[in-house]
Protein backbone atom coordinates (compact mmCIF):
# COMPACT_ATOMS: atom_id res chain seq x y z
CA UNK A 1 0.00 0.00 0.00
CA UNK A 2 1.44 3.34 -0.98
CA UNK A 3 1.84 5.89 1.78
CA UNK A 4 -0.93 8.43 2.09
CA UNK A 5 -0.16 11.93 0.94
CA UNK A 6 0.61 13.92 4.16
CA UNK A 7 -1.85 16.68 3.25
CA UNK A 8 -4.62 14.14 2.67
CA UNK A 9 -3.84 12.48 6.03
CA UNK A 10 -3.91 15.88 7.75
CA UNK A 11 -7.29 16.52 6.12
CA UNK A 12 -8.66 13.21 7.46
CA UNK A 13 -7.38 14.05 10.95
CA UNK A 14 -8.78 17.59 10.77
CA UNK A 15 -12.19 16.29 9.75
CA UNK A 16 -12.43 14.22 12.94
CA UNK A 17 -12.51 17.48 14.88
CA UNK A 18 -10.28 15.94 17.56
CA UNK A 19 -7.55 17.97 19.23
CA UNK A 20 -4.52 15.72 19.11
CA UNK A 21 -1.00 16.20 20.38
CA UNK A 22 1.84 15.80 17.89
CA UNK A 23 2.68 12.44 19.49
CA UNK A 24 -0.93 11.23 19.11
CA UNK A 25 -0.99 12.32 15.47
CA UNK A 26 2.33 10.56 14.87
CA UNK A 27 0.95 7.33 16.41
CA UNK A 28 -2.05 7.42 14.09
CA UNK A 29 0.09 8.32 11.07
CA UNK A 30 2.27 5.26 11.77
CA UNK A 31 -0.75 2.94 12.11
CA UNK A 32 -2.78 4.35 9.22
CA UNK A 33 -1.04 2.30 6.49
CA UNK A 34 -2.24 -0.89 8.25
CA UNK A 35 -5.79 0.47 8.09
CA UNK A 36 -5.28 1.39 4.43
CA UNK A 37 -4.35 -2.23 3.71
CA UNK A 38 -7.69 -3.30 5.16
CA UNK A 39 -9.54 -0.59 3.25
CA UNK A 40 -7.90 -1.79 0.02
CA UNK A 41 -9.22 -5.32 0.68
CA UNK A 42 -12.83 -4.12 0.92
CA UNK A 43 -12.69 -1.59 -1.90
CA UNK A 44 -11.74 -4.00 -4.67
CA UNK A 45 -14.48 -3.77 -7.30
CA UNK A 46 -17.74 -5.52 -6.46
CA UNK A 47 -20.63 -6.29 -8.76
CA UNK A 48 -23.04 -3.36 -8.69
CA UNK A 49 -25.79 -5.58 -7.33
CA UNK A 50 -23.75 -6.61 -4.25
CA UNK A 51 -25.96 -5.34 -1.44
CA UNK A 52 -24.79 -4.43 2.07
CA UNK A 53 -25.24 -7.01 4.82
CA UNK A 54 -27.32 -4.55 6.83
CA UNK A 55 -30.95 -4.17 5.92
CA UNK A 56 -33.62 -1.60 6.54
CA UNK A 57 -37.09 -3.04 6.83
CA UNK A 58 -40.23 -0.99 7.20
CA UNK A 59 -42.19 -2.25 10.17
CA UNK A 60 -45.40 -4.12 9.45
CA UNK A 61 -48.16 -3.21 11.88
CA UNK B 1 -8.19 -26.13 48.93
CA UNK B 2 -11.94 -26.62 48.50
CA UNK B 3 -13.36 -28.76 45.76
CA UNK B 4 -14.13 -27.30 42.30
CA UNK B 5 -17.61 -27.75 40.92
CA UNK B 6 -18.99 -27.39 37.44
CA UNK B 7 -22.45 -25.88 37.14
CA UNK B 8 -23.90 -29.25 36.14
CA UNK B 9 -22.36 -30.97 39.19
CA UNK B 10 -23.26 -28.21 41.65
CA UNK B 11 -26.79 -28.04 40.28
CA UNK B 12 -27.34 -31.78 40.83
CA UNK B 13 -25.89 -31.59 44.37
CA UNK B 14 -27.97 -28.53 45.24
CA UNK B 15 -31.14 -30.16 43.95
CA UNK B 16 -30.34 -33.25 46.01
CA UNK B 17 -29.73 -30.99 49.06
CA UNK B 18 -26.15 -32.29 49.29
CA UNK B 19 -24.63 -28.87 48.67
CA UNK B 20 -25.93 -25.61 50.06
CA UNK B 21 -25.88 -22.51 47.83
CA UNK B 22 -24.55 -20.52 50.82
CA UNK B 23 -21.70 -23.02 51.25
CA UNK B 24 -20.93 -22.82 47.53
CA UNK B 25 -20.98 -19.01 47.49
CA UNK B 26 -18.69 -19.00 50.52
CA UNK B 27 -16.18 -21.29 48.77
CA UNK B 28 -16.13 -18.87 45.81
CA UNK B 29 -15.80 -15.80 48.04
CA UNK B 30 -12.86 -17.41 49.84
CA UNK B 31 -11.17 -18.14 46.55
CA UNK B 32 -11.70 -14.53 45.48
CA UNK B 33 -10.14 -13.34 48.76
CA UNK B 34 -7.20 -15.70 48.32
CA UNK B 35 -6.34 -15.06 44.68
CA UNK B 36 -7.91 -11.89 43.34
CA UNK B 37 -5.20 -9.59 44.66
CA UNK B 38 -3.00 -11.39 42.08
CA UNK B 39 -5.53 -11.89 39.28
CA UNK B 40 -7.52 -8.61 39.39
CA UNK B 41 -10.48 -10.44 37.85
CA UNK B 42 -13.06 -8.44 39.83
CA UNK B 43 -13.65 -4.70 39.69
CA UNK B 44 -16.21 -5.11 42.48
CA UNK B 45 -17.14 -8.07 44.68
CA UNK B 46 -20.78 -7.86 45.78
CA UNK B 47 -20.39 -10.08 48.85
CA UNK B 48 -23.56 -9.01 50.65
CA UNK B 49 -25.64 -9.46 47.51
CA UNK B 50 -24.05 -12.87 46.92
CA UNK B 51 -24.89 -14.12 50.40
CA UNK B 52 -28.44 -12.72 50.14
CA UNK B 53 -28.94 -14.39 46.72
CA UNK B 54 -27.52 -17.66 48.06
CA UNK B 55 -29.80 -17.59 51.11
CA UNK B 56 -32.81 -16.93 48.89
CA UNK B 57 -31.81 -19.88 46.68
CA UNK B 58 -31.39 -22.06 49.74
CA UNK B 59 -34.88 -21.13 50.93
CA UNK B 60 -36.35 -22.04 47.54
CA UNK B 61 -34.60 -25.40 47.51
CA UNK B 62 -35.81 -26.11 51.05
CA UNK B 63 -39.40 -25.20 50.16
CA UNK B 64 -39.38 -27.18 46.90
CA UNK B 65 -39.71 -24.10 44.71
CA UNK B 66 -36.28 -24.25 43.04
CA UNK B 67 -36.06 -22.35 39.76
CA UNK B 68 -33.96 -24.80 37.74
CA UNK B 69 -30.34 -25.66 37.02
CA UNK B 70 -28.95 -22.15 37.67
CA UNK B 71 -30.61 -21.80 41.08
CA UNK B 72 -27.88 -21.12 43.65
CA UNK B 73 -25.05 -21.02 41.08
CA UNK B 74 -22.38 -18.30 41.63
CA UNK B 75 -21.88 -16.12 38.58
CA UNK B 76 -20.58 -12.63 37.81
CA UNK B 77 -20.92 -10.10 35.02
CA UNK B 78 -18.45 -8.38 32.73
CA UNK B 79 -18.53 -4.73 33.72
CA UNK B 80 -20.22 -3.56 30.53
CA UNK B 81 -23.48 -5.26 31.56
CA UNK B 82 -25.78 -2.81 33.35
CA UNK B 83 -26.62 -3.90 36.88
CA UNK B 84 -29.37 -2.04 38.75
CA UNK B 85 -27.95 -0.04 41.63
CA UNK B 86 -24.48 -1.53 41.12
CA UNK B 87 -21.68 0.45 39.48
CA UNK B 88 -21.06 -0.40 35.81
CA UNK B 89 -17.82 1.16 34.59
CA UNK B 90 -16.67 -0.48 31.34
CA UNK B 91 -13.31 -0.43 33.20
CA UNK B 92 -13.06 3.24 32.28
CA UNK B 93 -12.44 6.49 34.14
CA UNK B 94 -15.28 7.96 32.08
CA UNK B 95 -17.87 5.74 33.77
CA UNK B 96 -16.26 5.19 37.16
CA UNK B 97 -19.32 6.61 38.94
CA UNK B 98 -21.96 5.21 36.60
CA UNK B 99 -24.74 3.41 38.48
CA UNK B 100 -27.47 2.12 36.15
CA UNK B 101 -31.09 2.17 37.21
CA UNK B 102 -31.98 -1.15 35.59
CA UNK B 103 -30.42 -4.53 34.86
CA UNK B 104 -29.52 -5.44 31.30
CA UNK B 105 -31.78 -8.15 29.90
CA UNK B 106 -29.21 -10.93 30.28
CA UNK B 107 -28.44 -9.93 33.89
CA UNK B 108 -32.15 -10.01 34.64
CA UNK B 109 -32.61 -13.40 32.94
CA UNK B 110 -29.82 -15.03 34.97
CA UNK B 111 -31.13 -13.38 38.15
CA UNK B 112 -34.63 -14.71 37.40
CA UNK B 113 -33.07 -18.16 36.95
CA UNK B 114 -31.88 -18.01 40.56
CA UNK B 115 -28.15 -17.41 40.06
CA UNK B 116 -26.01 -15.86 42.80
CA UNK B 117 -24.38 -12.57 41.74
CA UNK B 118 -20.80 -12.37 43.00
CA UNK B 119 -19.77 -9.07 41.42
CA UNK B 120 -18.55 -7.19 38.36
CA UNK B 121 -15.63 -8.38 36.29
CA UNK B 122 -12.65 -6.70 34.65
CA UNK B 123 -12.79 -6.01 30.94
CA UNK B 124 -10.68 -4.13 28.45
CA UNK B 125 -11.74 -0.49 28.50
CA UNK B 126 -15.09 -0.30 26.67
CA UNK B 127 -14.42 -3.88 25.53
CA UNK B 128 -11.47 -2.94 23.34
CA UNK B 129 -8.67 -1.04 25.12
CA UNK B 130 -6.47 -3.55 26.87
CA UNK B 131 -4.45 -4.77 28.56
CA UNK B 132 -4.10 -1.23 29.94
CA UNK B 133 -2.07 -0.06 32.90
CA UNK B 134 -3.31 3.56 32.87
CA UNK B 135 -6.93 2.96 33.97
CA UNK B 136 -8.47 3.31 37.46
CA UNK B 137 -8.19 -0.50 37.90
CA UNK B 138 -5.38 -2.86 36.86
CA UNK B 139 -5.93 -5.41 34.06
CA UNK B 140 -6.94 -8.99 34.87
CA UNK B 141 -4.19 -11.60 34.69
CA UNK B 142 -4.01 -15.19 33.53
CA UNK B 143 -4.52 -17.69 36.41
CA UNK B 144 -2.25 -20.26 34.72
CA UNK B 145 0.59 -17.74 35.02
CA UNK B 146 -0.17 -14.21 36.27
CA UNK B 147 2.70 -12.73 34.24
CA UNK B 148 0.67 -13.62 31.17
CA UNK B 149 -2.27 -12.12 29.32
CA UNK B 150 -5.74 -13.63 29.87
CA UNK B 151 -6.82 -12.15 26.50
CA UNK B 152 -9.82 -9.88 26.32
CA UNK B 153 -11.97 -8.16 26.39
CA UNK B 154 -13.88 -10.51 28.74
CA UNK B 155 -10.62 -10.92 30.64
CA UNK B 156 -12.04 -10.92 34.17
CA UNK B 157 -14.61 -13.58 33.27
CA UNK B 158 -11.93 -15.84 31.75
CA UNK B 159 -9.65 -15.48 34.77
CA UNK B 160 -12.41 -15.81 37.40
CA UNK B 161 -13.96 -18.93 35.83
CA UNK B 162 -10.59 -20.68 35.35
CA UNK B 163 -9.65 -19.89 38.96
CA UNK B 164 -12.97 -21.25 40.26
CA UNK B 165 -14.02 -17.89 41.75
CA UNK B 166 -17.31 -18.22 39.88
CA UNK B 167 -18.86 -21.14 38.02
CA UNK B 168 -19.86 -19.06 35.01
CA UNK B 169 -20.02 -15.50 33.82
CA UNK B 170 -21.04 -13.19 31.07
CA UNK B 171 -18.78 -12.15 28.23
CA UNK B 172 -19.38 -10.11 25.15
CA UNK B 173 -17.83 -10.78 21.78
CA UNK B 174 -17.38 -8.23 18.97
CA UNK B 175 -14.16 -9.59 17.44
CA UNK B 176 -13.44 -12.54 19.73
CA UNK B 177 -13.85 -11.19 23.26
CA UNK B 178 -15.58 -14.32 24.59
CA UNK B 179 -13.58 -16.88 22.61
CA UNK B 180 -10.16 -15.24 23.10
CA UNK B 181 -10.13 -15.22 26.91
CA UNK B 182 -11.87 -18.60 27.00
CA UNK B 183 -9.03 -19.98 24.85
CA UNK B 184 -6.14 -18.39 26.74
CA UNK B 185 -7.63 -19.15 30.17
CA UNK B 186 -8.41 -22.77 29.23
CA UNK B 187 -12.19 -22.68 29.67
CA UNK B 188 -15.21 -22.94 27.33
CA UNK B 189 -16.95 -19.88 25.91
CA UNK B 190 -19.61 -19.50 23.27
CA UNK B 191 -20.43 -16.58 21.04
CA UNK B 192 -24.00 -17.50 20.13
CA UNK B 193 -25.65 -16.69 16.81
CA UNK B 194 -26.10 -12.94 16.26
CA UNK B 195 -29.56 -12.08 17.53
CA UNK B 196 -29.98 -15.12 19.81
CA UNK B 197 -29.17 -13.33 23.08
CA UNK B 198 -30.15 -9.79 23.97
CA UNK B 199 -27.68 -6.91 23.83
CA UNK B 200 -30.11 -4.54 25.57
CA UNK B 201 -28.50 -2.80 28.53
CA UNK B 202 -24.98 -3.81 27.53
CA UNK B 203 -22.62 -0.96 26.59
CA UNK B 204 -22.20 -1.19 22.83
CA UNK B 205 -18.88 -1.45 21.05
CA UNK B 206 -20.13 -2.15 17.52
CA UNK B 207 -23.88 -2.57 17.08
CA UNK B 208 -23.82 -5.06 14.24
CA UNK B 209 -20.95 -7.21 15.54
CA UNK B 210 -21.67 -7.26 19.30
CA UNK B 211 -22.80 -10.55 20.80
CA UNK B 212 -23.55 -11.43 24.42
CA UNK B 213 -22.86 -14.93 25.70
CA UNK B 214 -21.68 -17.19 28.51
CA UNK B 215 -18.27 -18.48 29.60
CA UNK B 216 -17.79 -21.45 31.93
CA UNK B 217 -15.45 -24.31 32.79
CA UNK B 218 -17.19 -26.82 30.51
CA UNK B 219 -19.20 -26.87 27.30
CA UNK B 220 -22.13 -28.40 29.18
CA UNK B 221 -22.10 -25.46 31.62
CA UNK B 222 -22.16 -23.03 28.69
CA UNK B 223 -25.26 -24.86 27.43
CA UNK B 224 -26.98 -24.47 30.82
CA UNK B 225 -26.12 -20.77 31.00
CA UNK B 226 -27.15 -20.09 27.40
CA UNK B 227 -30.50 -21.81 27.91
CA UNK B 228 -31.59 -19.03 30.28
CA UNK B 229 -30.76 -16.21 27.86
CA UNK B 230 -31.51 -17.63 24.40
CA UNK B 231 -34.79 -15.84 23.84
CA UNK B 232 -36.32 -12.98 21.94
CA UNK B 233 -36.08 -9.54 23.50
CA UNK B 234 -38.21 -6.83 21.89
CA UNK B 235 -35.99 -4.15 23.44
CA UNK B 236 -33.02 -5.29 21.30
CA UNK B 237 -33.72 -4.32 17.68
CA UNK B 238 -31.49 -7.13 16.36
CA UNK B 239 -33.05 -9.82 18.55
CA UNK B 240 -34.15 -12.84 16.52
CA UNK B 241 -37.58 -14.35 16.83
CA UNK B 242 -36.40 -17.87 17.39
CA UNK B 243 -37.39 -20.57 19.82
CA UNK B 244 -34.27 -22.19 21.25
CA UNK B 245 -34.29 -25.96 21.67
CA UNK B 246 -33.36 -27.67 24.95
CA UNK B 247 -29.56 -27.57 24.62
CA UNK B 248 -28.92 -30.29 27.19
CA UNK B 249 -31.35 -32.76 25.64
CA UNK B 250 -29.03 -34.11 22.92
CA UNK B 251 -25.72 -33.01 24.38
CA UNK B 252 -24.71 -36.61 25.17
CA UNK B 253 -25.59 -37.88 21.68
CA UNK B 254 -21.94 -37.97 20.59
CA UNK B 255 -20.56 -37.07 17.17
CA UNK B 256 -21.21 -40.30 15.27
CA UNK B 257 -22.20 -39.34 11.75
CA UNK B 258 -21.38 -35.66 12.23
CA UNK B 259 -19.64 -34.04 9.25
CA UNK B 260 -16.76 -31.86 10.42
CA UNK B 261 -14.94 -29.42 8.14
CA UNK B 262 -11.48 -28.22 9.14
CA UNK B 263 -10.45 -24.76 7.93
CA UNK B 264 -6.76 -25.61 7.92
CA UNK B 265 -5.47 -22.72 5.81
CA UNK B 266 -6.58 -20.22 8.50
CA UNK B 267 -4.06 -21.57 11.04
CA UNK B 268 -1.44 -23.13 8.75
CA UNK B 269 -1.02 -20.50 6.01
CA UNK B 270 -2.98 -17.30 6.70
CA UNK B 271 -1.75 -16.93 10.30
CA UNK B 272 0.45 -19.89 11.24
CA UNK B 273 -0.40 -21.06 14.75
CA UNK B 274 2.03 -22.53 17.29
CA UNK B 275 2.97 -26.23 17.11
CA UNK B 276 1.01 -26.89 20.35
CA UNK B 277 -2.12 -25.21 18.94
CA UNK B 278 -1.88 -27.21 15.71
CA UNK B 279 -1.16 -30.43 17.56
CA UNK B 280 -4.19 -29.78 19.79
CA UNK B 281 -6.45 -29.32 16.78
CA UNK B 282 -5.05 -32.38 15.00
CA UNK B 283 -5.55 -34.46 18.13
CA UNK B 284 -9.13 -33.18 18.48
CA UNK B 285 -9.86 -34.16 14.88
CA UNK B 286 -8.51 -37.67 15.63
CA UNK B 287 -10.79 -37.83 18.68
CA UNK B 288 -13.78 -36.79 16.57
CA UNK B 289 -12.94 -39.40 13.91
CA UNK B 290 -12.45 -42.05 16.55
CA UNK B 291 -15.90 -41.18 17.92
CA UNK B 292 -17.43 -41.68 14.48
CA UNK B 293 -17.40 -38.23 12.87
CA UNK B 294 -16.36 -37.68 9.28
CA UNK B 295 -13.61 -35.06 8.87
CA UNK B 296 -12.87 -33.20 5.65
CA UNK B 297 -11.06 -30.02 4.68
CA UNK B 298 -12.96 -26.81 3.90
CA UNK B 299 -11.52 -23.78 2.11
CA UNK B 300 -12.72 -20.25 2.66
CA UNK B 301 -11.41 -16.86 1.56
CA UNK B 302 -8.15 -15.91 3.29
CA UNK B 303 -8.47 -14.94 6.95
CA UNK B 304 -7.41 -11.38 6.13
CA UNK B 305 -10.44 -11.04 3.79
CA UNK B 306 -12.72 -11.67 6.81
CA UNK B 307 -10.66 -9.47 9.14
CA UNK B 308 -10.67 -6.40 6.88
CA UNK B 309 -14.44 -5.79 6.83
CA UNK B 310 -14.68 -6.95 10.44
CA UNK B 311 -12.25 -4.39 11.80
CA UNK B 312 -13.43 -1.57 9.53
CA UNK B 313 -17.05 -2.09 10.61
CA UNK B 314 -16.01 -2.41 14.26
CA UNK B 315 -13.89 0.73 14.27
CA UNK B 316 -16.39 2.83 12.32
CA UNK B 317 -19.39 1.80 14.45
CA UNK B 318 -17.44 2.14 17.72
CA UNK B 319 -16.21 5.57 16.66
CA UNK B 320 -19.79 6.65 16.09
CA UNK B 321 -20.67 5.51 19.63
CA UNK B 322 -17.72 7.29 21.23
CA UNK B 323 -17.35 10.39 19.02
CA UNK B 324 -19.18 12.78 21.36
CA UNK B 325 -17.05 11.71 24.35
CA UNK B 326 -13.91 11.71 22.19
CA UNK B 327 -14.51 15.38 21.46
CA UNK B 328 -14.88 16.34 25.11
CA UNK B 329 -12.93 13.71 27.11
CA UNK B 330 -10.28 12.37 24.68
CA UNK B 331 -7.52 12.26 27.28
CA UNK B 332 -9.69 10.60 29.93
CA UNK B 333 -9.59 7.35 27.93
CA UNK B 334 -6.68 4.99 28.38
CA UNK B 335 -4.01 5.17 25.71
CA UNK B 336 -4.81 1.83 24.08
CA UNK B 337 -8.53 2.42 23.58
CA UNK B 338 -8.01 6.05 22.58
CA UNK B 339 -5.39 5.35 19.94
CA UNK B 340 -7.04 2.24 18.55
CA UNK B 341 -10.43 3.86 18.24
CA UNK B 342 -9.15 7.16 16.85
CA UNK B 343 -8.38 5.21 13.67
CA UNK B 344 -12.13 4.74 13.32
CA UNK B 345 -12.49 8.46 12.74
CA UNK B 346 -10.34 8.13 9.62
CA UNK B 347 -12.62 5.61 7.90
CA UNK B 348 -14.70 7.22 5.18
CA UNK B 349 -18.41 6.51 4.82
CA UNK B 350 -17.90 4.81 1.45
CA UNK B 351 -15.27 2.46 2.94
CA UNK B 352 -17.75 1.47 5.66
CA UNK B 353 -20.41 0.75 3.05
CA UNK B 354 -17.98 -1.32 0.97
CA UNK B 355 -17.13 -3.26 4.14
CA UNK B 356 -20.77 -4.15 4.78
CA UNK B 357 -21.18 -5.15 1.11
CA UNK B 358 -18.19 -7.50 1.53
CA UNK B 359 -19.82 -8.76 4.68
CA UNK B 360 -22.86 -10.07 2.82
CA UNK B 361 -20.64 -11.90 0.31
CA UNK B 362 -18.66 -13.51 3.14
CA UNK B 363 -21.90 -14.61 4.84
CA UNK B 364 -22.95 -16.26 1.58
CA UNK B 365 -19.53 -17.88 1.17
CA UNK B 366 -19.64 -19.43 4.64
CA UNK B 367 -23.24 -20.55 4.18
CA UNK B 368 -22.25 -22.35 0.95
CA UNK B 369 -19.14 -23.87 2.55
CA UNK B 370 -21.28 -25.28 5.37
CA UNK B 371 -23.94 -26.74 3.08
CA UNK B 372 -22.58 -30.24 3.58
CA UNK B 373 -20.72 -30.01 6.87
CA UNK B 374 -22.30 -29.67 10.31
CA UNK B 375 -19.50 -27.87 12.08
CA UNK B 376 -16.18 -26.25 11.26
CA UNK B 377 -13.01 -26.60 13.29
CA UNK B 378 -10.22 -24.03 13.25
CA UNK B 379 -7.93 -22.21 15.68
CA UNK B 380 -9.27 -19.78 18.30
CA UNK B 381 -5.93 -18.18 19.17
CA UNK B 382 -2.52 -18.47 17.49
CA UNK B 383 -0.69 -19.79 20.57
CA UNK B 384 -0.51 -19.82 24.35
CA UNK B 385 -0.97 -16.50 26.14
CA UNK B 386 1.89 -13.99 25.67
CA UNK B 387 3.27 -12.01 28.60
CA UNK B 388 0.82 -9.30 29.63
CA UNK B 389 3.46 -6.62 29.02
CA UNK B 390 4.13 -7.83 25.48
CA UNK B 391 0.76 -7.29 23.78
CA UNK B 392 1.22 -4.89 20.85
CA UNK B 393 -1.03 -1.84 20.54
CA UNK B 394 -1.88 -2.71 16.95
CA UNK B 395 -2.15 -6.49 17.40
CA UNK B 396 -5.53 -6.45 15.66
CA UNK B 397 -4.11 -4.79 12.57
CA UNK B 398 -0.77 -6.63 12.47
CA UNK B 399 -2.05 -10.18 12.02
CA UNK B 400 -5.54 -11.45 11.19
CA UNK B 401 -7.32 -13.04 14.16
CA UNK B 402 -9.26 -16.31 14.02
CA UNK B 403 -12.40 -15.15 15.75
CA UNK B 404 -13.71 -12.05 13.97
CA UNK B 405 -14.75 -13.99 10.82
CA UNK B 406 -17.69 -15.36 12.80
CA UNK B 407 -18.68 -11.95 14.15
CA UNK B 408 -18.77 -10.87 10.52
CA UNK B 409 -21.00 -13.80 9.53
CA UNK B 410 -22.89 -14.08 12.84
CA UNK B 411 -22.44 -17.87 13.08
CA UNK B 412 -22.25 -19.42 16.55
CA UNK B 413 -18.67 -20.22 17.55
CA UNK B 414 -17.08 -21.67 20.66
CA UNK B 415 -13.62 -22.07 22.17
CA UNK B 416 -12.74 -25.44 23.68
CA UNK B 417 -9.50 -26.21 25.54
CA UNK B 418 -7.29 -28.77 23.74
CA UNK B 419 -4.44 -29.02 26.23
CA UNK B 420 -1.36 -27.07 27.22
CA UNK B 421 1.61 -25.66 25.36
CA UNK B 422 5.32 -25.66 26.12
CA UNK B 423 4.90 -22.81 28.61
CA UNK B 424 2.23 -24.68 30.58
CA UNK B 425 -0.57 -22.37 29.45
CA UNK B 426 -3.73 -23.58 27.68
CA UNK B 427 -4.22 -23.97 23.94
CA UNK B 428 -7.58 -24.39 22.25
CA UNK B 429 -9.67 -24.92 19.15
CA UNK B 430 -12.67 -23.06 17.77
CA UNK B 431 -15.85 -24.86 16.71
CA UNK B 432 -18.34 -23.11 14.41
CA UNK B 433 -21.91 -24.13 13.51
CA UNK B 434 -24.66 -22.93 11.20
CA UNK B 435 -26.78 -20.02 12.44
CA UNK B 436 -28.96 -21.00 15.42
CA UNK B 437 -27.44 -24.49 15.58
CA UNK B 438 -25.78 -24.06 18.98
CA UNK B 439 -27.07 -27.53 19.91
CA UNK B 440 -24.67 -29.22 17.48
CA UNK B 441 -21.81 -27.08 18.75
CA UNK B 442 -22.52 -28.20 22.31
CA UNK B 443 -22.85 -31.82 21.22
CA UNK B 444 -19.42 -31.82 19.56
CA UNK B 445 -17.65 -29.81 22.26
CA UNK B 446 -19.10 -31.94 25.04
CA UNK B 447 -18.14 -35.19 23.26
CA UNK B 448 -14.56 -33.91 22.99
CA UNK B 449 -14.39 -32.86 26.65
CA UNK B 450 -15.77 -36.22 27.77
CA UNK B 451 -13.17 -38.07 25.68
CA UNK B 452 -10.20 -36.08 27.02
CA UNK B 453 -8.69 -35.25 30.39
CA UNK B 454 -8.23 -31.48 30.13
CA UNK B 455 -11.18 -30.56 32.37
CA UNK B 456 -9.49 -32.25 35.33
CA UNK B 457 -6.63 -29.76 35.63
CA UNK B 458 -7.00 -26.36 37.33
CA UNK B 459 -4.41 -23.56 37.60
CA UNK B 460 -1.75 -24.29 40.25
CA UNK B 461 -2.48 -20.87 41.80
CA UNK B 462 -5.83 -22.15 43.10
CA UNK B 463 -5.57 -25.96 42.82
CA UNK C 1 -12.48 21.55 13.55
CA UNK C 2 -8.94 22.66 12.74
CA UNK C 3 -8.77 24.99 9.74
CA UNK C 4 -8.16 22.97 6.63
CA UNK C 5 -8.59 24.06 3.07
CA UNK C 6 -11.50 22.76 1.07
CA UNK C 7 -9.04 21.71 -1.63
CA UNK C 8 -7.22 19.48 0.90
CA UNK C 9 -10.51 17.86 1.94
CA UNK C 10 -11.36 17.11 -1.67
CA UNK C 11 -7.86 15.73 -2.28
CA UNK C 12 -8.25 13.35 0.69
CA UNK C 13 -11.22 11.72 -1.07
CA UNK C 14 -9.07 10.99 -4.12
CA UNK C 15 -11.45 12.99 -6.35
CA UNK C 16 -10.09 15.54 -8.83
CA UNK C 17 -12.88 17.96 -9.81
CA UNK C 18 -12.32 20.65 -12.42
CA UNK C 19 -11.08 23.93 -10.84
CA UNK C 20 -14.10 25.81 -12.21
CA UNK C 21 -16.44 23.40 -10.37
CA UNK C 22 -14.80 23.91 -6.98
CA UNK C 23 -16.78 26.97 -5.74
CA UNK C 24 -20.10 25.25 -6.51
CA UNK C 25 -18.91 22.06 -4.82
CA UNK C 26 -17.68 23.96 -1.78
CA UNK C 27 -21.09 25.58 -1.33
CA UNK C 28 -22.80 22.20 -1.58
CA UNK C 29 -20.43 20.65 0.95
CA UNK C 30 -21.09 23.54 3.35
CA UNK C 31 -24.80 22.69 3.23
CA UNK C 32 -23.98 19.04 3.79
CA UNK C 33 -21.75 19.88 6.76
CA UNK C 34 -24.61 21.88 8.26
CA UNK C 35 -26.95 18.91 7.80
CA UNK C 36 -24.37 16.52 9.28
CA UNK C 37 -23.95 18.71 12.34
CA UNK C 38 -27.66 18.19 13.09
CA UNK C 39 -27.17 14.43 13.50
CA UNK C 40 -24.06 14.78 15.63
CA UNK C 41 -25.95 15.99 18.69
CA UNK C 42 -25.55 14.15 21.96
CA UNK C 43 -27.46 10.89 22.07
CA UNK C 44 -27.60 7.86 24.33
CA UNK C 45 -25.12 5.14 23.43
CA UNK C 46 -28.08 2.77 23.62
CA UNK C 47 -29.68 4.40 20.58
CA UNK C 48 -29.35 1.72 17.89
CA UNK C 49 -29.06 2.27 14.13
CA UNK C 50 -32.15 1.58 12.04
CA UNK C 51 -30.39 -0.85 9.70
CA UNK C 52 -30.01 -4.29 11.22
CA UNK C 53 -27.89 -7.34 10.54
CA UNK C 54 -30.20 -10.34 10.26
CA UNK C 55 -29.54 -14.03 9.81
CA UNK C 56 -32.10 -16.38 8.30
CA UNK C 57 -33.68 -18.42 11.10
CA UNK C 58 -33.98 -22.15 10.38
Amino acid sequence: MSEIDPTAFDALIAQTGLTLTDAQTATLRAAYPKLQTMIARVTEPLPREAEPALIFQAEIR
Amino acid sequence: MAEFFTIAEASRLIAAKKLSPVELATICLERIKAADSILNAFLMVTEERAIADAKAAEARIASGTAKGPLDGIPIAHKDIYNTAGIRTTAHSKLLQDNVPAADSTVVRQWRDAGSVMMGKLATHEFAMGGPSFDLPWPPARNPWNPDHFPAGSSSGTGAAVAAGMILGGTGSDTGGSIRGPSALCGIAGIKPTYGLCSRAGVLPLSFTLDHTGPMAWTVEDCALLLQAIARHDPTDPASAVHEAPDYTLGIDAGVKGLRIGVVRHFFEDDHPASPATRMGIDHALEVFEHLGAEVREVKLSPLADYNAPGWLILLAEAYAVHEPWFKTHFNDYGELFRDRLALGGLIRASDYVQAIRRRRLLCLELQAAMADVDILVTAAQPAEAPKITEVPKWAMLDKPNFTIPFNVTGNPAMSVCTGFGAGGLPVSMQLVARPFDEATLFRAGHAYEMATEWRKKRPALVA
Amino acid sequence: MDEISFAARVAATGLRPKPEDMPKLEALVKDMDRAASLVRGPRSYAEEPLSAFRLPTP
